[in-house]
């Protein structure tokens, strides 16, 4: 087993591998750059370096700074978290020539994954529908001719994009050379690559996804689906497992479905099989995620298997001991991601200091956080600073347990969306799992609830603590008890003092 | 000691009438109200109303405040008697040069582009600003039309939340 893992990320997914570390008594590398010297996994790690200025490509991918950082600690390991370089097919192979452990999949496989149009080639090899659509990068003139073929509306995509990004649709015939167009200049400015290829754009489909676990032998199993149809511009929001929409046997034909194409990559480590699942469940494979996943809690949650410890055991070499058989998922889990940004001003994101943290807590909750309170949210990374997870016996009990923490939830001096999602678990469609990638777009067009049957004792608080303000700035002694370092707590501490 | 609070587009007139120890008498609108008050923390209330507990939070705690009360968040500008008088009287000052617009960073930010200079016209709605904040660039929009006044802030320079970057009159 290693005796040091460096971890080559931040936030919260590091200080998730840092626990995982720590209960196997692994020794535990940060890095860091300049705004997150104080941040919550360098606090929690048991070394930590400084690689760099705040932007990312100053830092966190920065591949000889971290190849530095792993040298001089002496790290056996490096787990890459999710982003960043985590399915970098350079970093996993400079590592690989460096003699450390990558903790994922090999590189080579990474490049299979990575390609869209590679990957899509391999699930048609081993006889798992995909999306009608193009193979390989083409030129436009193929484009224009195969779109027609394909049906519109139709969805153009950058070979080199992923989580999301650079992707584009089109509606008509007319609308087809210009999107072509915008969807090169995209790939280019964003992934340095402008080939694209295109697919038939599914209405209202089901994002569904199937996480995978393979070890060094080739033995691998399924741990289930995570449903993540709730997305916001192609991000997820919130996720799911098991999904509503499931079958137990859809669920069986996508799991051996995953298991084939993981296998027919040579895969090992963790990953995650996506698909779309249309109304009449078809389901067409979309890609390979080569890493672990943002939303992993809700398959540890419903499995009891512990995810980021089976990717370091595989990594040490460690055969997976389960069985297919022996994975029962119990219960229903959801994940709500916890962004920094104002879900009233289109969620543009909202950095700043974190005045007040105060998690929540009760049966079922789990709450994955990169931050503290005191801590300086940087404008320089992705803006999800938690995610909250909930599990229940079945989806109901998830639900209300998902509400009851998002309302306990405090996070004060920025804005969040935690409001966003308080008003989506009271919601009727969501409620009724009847959801698909076109939820939040329909949600959001209706308007917030805006319930405010409470608001006359809102004003009557803000009107008190503007009291207590005016009496501070004229020197007043302060009529309401502080609870902390109360006149109370004072008074009889001064009696105890005296009596002895 | 008056206070006048604006919510929901109304506004409510609160006075403190007196207090003994953690109870306040209070007079909303002319309606009688004892509320038990205690402060938790700097950004958290407890308040007991008729043996009815509410935990009061602040996500955001100066004027206008955002209040939440179980879920529901409120926007809640709470003004004294003074406050209210002075801005009366810069509404006054003001009128002298209506029509003046000010376009201010809606949080911490980086300024990418300018897209206007002084002098230009602009029309409500036009793009005049692009600020960038956790990769995400944002077009700020001019709220009225006019002529670009000032422009208050560089190209590249770091912005605070609720700065003035630009003026259109």
């Amino acid at each position: 087993m290693f005796r040091k893992i460096l971890i080559a990320n931040r936030g919260e997914i590091a200080l998730r591998v840092i626990r995982a570390c720590r209960e196997m008594g692994i020794r535990t590398v940060a890095i860091y750059s300049d705004a997150d010297r104080a941040a919550l996994h360098v606090r929690k790690a048991d070394e930590a370096y400084h690689v760099g200025a705040s932007p990312s490509a100053e830092s966190y991918l920065r591949v000889d700074r971290i190849l530095d950082v792993a040298r001089e600690s002496q790290a056996e390991a490096i787990h890459p978290g999710y982003g960043f370089l985590a399915e970098n097919p350079t970093f996993a192979e400079a590592c690989e020539h460096a003699g450390l452990t990558f903790i994922g999949p090999s590189s080579e496989t990474m490049r299979l994954c990575g390609s869209k149009t590679a990957s899509r080639r391999l699930a048609k090899r081993v006889g798992v529908p995909t999306i009608p659509g193009t193979e390989q990068d083409l030129t436009d003139a193929e484009i224009l001719k195969k779109a027609p073929e394909i049906g519109f509306p139709i969805l153009i995509k950058a070979a080199a994009g992923g989580g999301g990004k650079g992707m584009r649709v089109v509606q008509e015939p007319a609308q087809l050379e210009a999107g072509i167009r915008a969807a090169r200049s995209e790939g280019q400015s964003s992934f340095g690559d402008p080939a694209i290829y295109v697919e038939k754009y599914l209405i209202r489909p089901r994002h569904i996804e199937m996480q995978i676990l393979a070890d060094a032998t080739g033995h691998t199993v399924y741990l289930g689906e995570r449903e993540c149809s709730v997305q916001r511009r192609h991000q997820k929001v919130i996720e799911e497992s098991p999904s509503p929409f499931m079958t137990p046997e859809l669920r069986l034909q996508m799991g051996e479905a995953a298991v084939a194409i993981v296998r027919g990559s040579r895969y090992q480590n963790a990953g995650t099989v996506e698909f779309l699942v249309d109304a009449d469940r078809n389901f067409y494979f979309l890609e390979v995620n080569a890493r672990l996943q943002v939303e992993h809690p809700v398959t540890e949650l419903v499995t009891g298997i512990d995810l980021v410890k089976s990717q370091i055991a595989i990594a040490a070499g460690e055969p997976l001991a389960m069985r297919q058989e022996e994975i029962k998922p119990r219960g229903h889990a959801i994940e709500c991601r916890i962004y920094a940004e104002d879900p009233t001003f289109n969620f543009a994101p909202f950095p700043g200091k974190i005045v007040r943290y105060r998690p929540p807590g009760g049966p079922g909750i789990r709450d994955d956080t990169g931050v503290y309170e005191g801590f300086e949210v940087p404008i320089y990374y992705d803006p999800m600073i938690s995610k909250l997870v909930a599990w229940g016996k079945d989806r109901p009990e998830a639900i209300s347990r998902m509400r009851q923490a998002l309302q306990e939830y405090l996070i004060a001096g920025i804005k969040t969306t935690i409001a966003f999602l308080v008003e989506v678990m009271a919601d009727s469609r969501f409620l009724a799992g009847d959801i698909d990638t076109t939820f939040v777009d329909t949600f959001l067009q209706q308007g917030g609830r805006g319930e405010a049957r409470h608001r006359d004792v809102a004003v009557v608080a803000a009107a008190l603590r503007a009291h207590f303000s005016e009496q501070d700035r004229q020197g007043v002694a302060p009529a309401a008890r502080a609870v902390a370092g109360s006149v109370w707590a004072r008074v009889s501490r001064q009696e105890g003092l005296r009596r002895r | 000691m008056k206070y006048t609070a604006t919510s929901g587009g109304r506004e409510y007139l609160i006075e403190v009438l007196g207090a003994e120890s953690d109870v306040f008498r209070l007079s909303v609108d002319g309606v009688s109200w004892e509320v038990d008050c205690v402060r938790i923390s700097d950004r958290t209330y407890s308040l007991l109303l008729d043996n009815t507990a509410y935990e009061v939070d602040f996500i955001k705690g100066v004027s206008p405040y955002a209040v939440r009360v179980k879920g529901e968040i409120h926007d809640v500008e709470v003004l004294t008697e003074r406050e209210k008088r002075m801005r009366v009287f810069s509404k006054k000052v003001d009128a002298g040069v209506e029509g003046r617009h000010a376009i201010v960073s809606p949080m911490p930010s980086k300024v990418v582009r300018l897209l206007v200079a002084v002098g230009d016209q602009v029309n409500v709605g036009d793009a005049v600003i692009v600020v960038e904040a956790m990769k995400m660039e944002n077009e700020l929009r001019a709220s009225g039309a006019g002529t670009v006044r000032e422009i208050r802030a560089n190209e590249g320079e770091a912005v605070t939340g609720g700065q003035t970057l630009l003026i259109v009159e």
